[in-house]
């Protein structure tokens, strides 16, 4: 009834696909894990057979959605007990030959690292082989971090019908409630630079950076993943009396992560590692 | 028995006597939906004074009804924005190299015990207790600070004062008490508060556990189906719910369309039912989509406790818990659907998955339909409406007029064809105020919300 080789291409792509849903798969983020292989599949082979997958993702998705009614009615893979079933290896000849593929993308994997880290003229042409590609994703433990979530309070004001900080003084510019909170992955670098130069809007700056979120609770801290998630609710107007030449000496007693002294404002930069010389204001 | 809504009448009450009026509508008018503006949940809190909605960016936003005004007597408030914050953020998982979502699934309030109120929210993996408290003053007159935070220099401060507390605007704060996390393998479907106001229960695809709300370290298993050979496995856990005076008894409803009611008096572990509720296959409906469409997308007890109402695909039904055999009622939501299935599984729109509510004293069940159609059922005098959710409607206090969908041959003047619904706009949540005629619906990123007309 079933064709075996069909299915196996069809459980390789579902093994790798989020449980949650067949049909949003096509922006799952995968990332290359150097850890030892403890399930079934390796990470590895997921991320180098990357290129190859994709073709037979949408290929898996045609042979999934038959547009007559199938005869078989064992084959419905969109449901939730599918995809479990799938997940757990049912078949035991499958999970031997998707273990068999892992440990041939093992064997590959290994080659091609001792191809790109031996020392030779050919770099260039080693470099074209393949490589795991680095994923800007910062890893979470399933459990959170201890330096998110718990006691972190949000502070709205119903009056002002905007987030504010838990001292209740500085509201925030956030945008209304069901428009989407900053951006995640900034960095606080950026709120810190930005905030030397006050109020000044440049053109086409959005008012979530020139006016970053500043902790007035004492000695924490910029440092912690506190001031990413601060970043996340969007940012702060200091109050306008402070905002002239004091700048400089407020920013220099509150702690930051680094040697602000000598650095300038980003403008629209969105990017943490942009040279100094480019963050002058337009 | 029968309680009196507003005043819209006595015991005669009959739905074609409540009329429906637009209220408010929220979120943004644009077309373009941003997907973390999907709305995901909506939950009533107990004395129907907040309304609490997820989305799928894993924020939460709970509306406050303002008080009557005195201007305006018998004219409800307005809801508007009291709190909001970020519950969930998306995590990766490593081992398996998946990410996991910060949708909301699911909100459930706590009973008010004190000032603050408390809800539960949840996305796939993670269950967060938040405590919701309102601050208005403020302590002023530090010493060592002023008052935005700042240090003061040292030599500046000649005096002592003692810091006193001010008035200030009101702040909603939200602080997450409770991390409930790392015990569920697969995605949580359900929340459900206990009626001891003291555990709750959680499921997912294969396990149900149950939790204090004290303890977030460990948790009971208490239903766990998942077979030894994972080729036996022939369903899955859809919704669970506990009973809501009988902290004893849970339900869990399967994708095979069967609720299992459990008495955890019985054993520890609940795998075995105490009551078994599944209505035998109609023949003459049986199709290839069958087992499909009778999957339960939701099941709900009544507030007296006597009746539970499941949501599968095409229908409503209500089940007296006395009889395990059939239900005693049984709706048809969308009848007319019943020939398009094979277009509506191309098109994944046969996995949609439907809520479904009751009214305050149990006399009306309500649920949601495509083209942003939702539809309520009068269980005493039988009767049921069509009702929409657009802008087009949403002059204030304007009385919604009945939709009428046909099926097929002579479309009559104002009906709509099946084959105009527009399937991306469904009505996934819906929710109904415990003690009024006040409905919140949401469509795909905005908010409802009707109540009944008052003369």
């Amino acid at each position: 009834m079933h064709n075996s080789g069909v299915l196996s291409q069809e459980k390789m792509e579902l093994d790798l696909e989020s449980p949650s849903s067949l049909v949003q798969t096509e922006g799952q983020l995968r990332r290359s894990n150097s850890a030892p292989m403890i399930n079934g599949l390796s990470d590895n082979s997921q991320v180098f057979q990357r290129e190859v997958l994709r073709c037979r993702r949408n290929s898996t998705t045609v042979v999934n959605r038959p547009n007559m009614i199938p005869s078989s009615p064992i084959r419905v893979p969109s449901t939730r007990l599918h995809q479990i079933k799938q997940e757990e290896g049912v078949d035991l000849m499958n999970r031997e030959t998707a273990h068999e593929r892992e440990v041939q993308a093992a064997m590959q994997i290994s080659q091609s690292w001792e191809e790109s880290l031996s020392l030779s003229d050919n770099d260039l042409e080693k470099s074209a082989s393949s490589s795991p590609k680095r994923i800007d994703f910062v890893p979470v433990s399933p459990a959170p971090s201890p330096t998110r979530g718990i006691g972190k309070k949000q502070c709205f004001s119903p009056s002002l019908q905007i987030l504010v900080s838990s001292n209740g003084l500085t509201p925030s510019p956030i945008p209304s409630p069901t428009r989407r909170f900053g951006r995640r992955s900034q960095s606080p670098i950026n709120c810190i630079r930005a905030s030397i130069l006050g109020p000044i809007k440049r053109k086409g700056e959005m008012e979530t950076e020139s006016q970053p979120k500043r902790l007035f609770q004492g000695t924490t801290t910029m440092l912690s993943s506190d001031v990413s998630n601060l970043a996340d609710l969007g940012s702060c107007h200091s109050p306008d009396g402070l905002l002239d030449g004091s700048l400089s000496s407020i920013c220099s007693s509150t702690d930051s992560p680094g040697k602000m002294e000598g650095v300038s404002p980003s403008s629209s930069s969105n990017s943490p590692f942009a040279p100094l010389q480019d963050l002058s204001p337009k | 028995m029968d309680k009196h809504f507003g005043t819209s009448g006595g015991v005669g009450d009959e739905i074609d006597e409540v009329q429906w009026c637009f209220s408010q509508v929220k979120g943004a008018i644009d077309d373009d939906v941003a997907d973390a503006d999907i709305i995901s949940t909506v939950e009533f809190n107990h004395s129907g004074e907040l309304l609490a909605t997820g989305d799928k960016g894993g924020r939460v936003v709970i509306f406050q009804q303002e008080p009557e005004s005195k201007n305006q007597p018998q004219c409800r408030g307005d809801y508007n924005v009291y709190s909001t914050f970020q519950s969930h953020e998306p995590e990766f998982d490593y081992l398996k190299s998946l990410e996991i979502e910060e949708k909301i699934n699911k909100i459930r309030w706590l009973p008010q015990k004190n000032a603050a109120h408390f809800l539960l929210s949840t996305n796939d993996k993670t269950i967060k207790l938040w405590k919701i408290s309102e601050r208005d003053k403020r302590p002023e007159g530090y010493n060592l600070k002023e008052d935005d935070g700042r240090y003061r220099d040292p030599n500046t401060v000649t005096t002592l004062r003692v810091p006193i507390f001010r008035p200030m605007d009101l702040m909603v704060e939200a602080s997450p008490r409770r991390v409930y996390a790392n015990a569920h393998t697969y995605h949580i479907n359900s929340i459900s508060v206990n009626s001891d106001c003291e555990t709750y229960l959680s499921s997912d695809d294969l396990r149900i556990n149950l939790w204090h709300l004290e303890i977030t370290d460990r948790s009971f298993n208490i239903v766990d189906i998942k077979p030894a050979n994972m080729e036996e496995l022939t369903e899955v856990i859809t919704a669970s719910a506990f009973h809501p005076n009988q902290c004893n008894t849970f339900v869990y409803s399967s994708s095979k369309g069967a609720i299992r009611l459990c008495d955890m008096r019985m054993s520890a572990l609940c795998d075995n039912h105490a009551k078994f509720f599944e209505e035998p296959e109609d023949p003459n409906n049986r199709s290839f989509f069958s087992e499909i469409t009778s999957s339960i997308s939701d099941v709900n007890f009544s507030h007296s406790g006597r009746y539970m109402m499941t949501r599968d695909y095409l229908s409503i039904k209500i089940w007296d818990l006395n009889m395990e055999t059939r239900p005693v009622e049984t709706y048809q939501v969308h009848e007319y659907l019943r020939s398009k299935l094979c277009s509506l599984y191309e098109n994944d729109c046969i996995f949609d998955k439907f809520e479904c509510c009751w009214n305050g004293n149990d006399s009306v069940v309500m649920t949601g339909s495509y083209n942003n159609f939702f539809r309520m059922f009068d269980r005493g005098y039988r009767r049921d409406v069509t009702l929409e959710a657009s802008r087009e409607n949403s002059k204030p206090q304007s009385v919604l007029k009945p939709r009428k969908v046909s099926s097929g041959g002579k479309r009559k003047k104002d009906e709509i064809s099946v084959d105009s619904l527009d399937f991306n706009k469904k009505i996934l949540h819906t929710a109904w105020h415990p003690l009024d005629n006040v409905i919140a619906v949401a469509t795909t990123n905005n908010l409802y919300i009707f109540q009944d007309k008052l003369n």
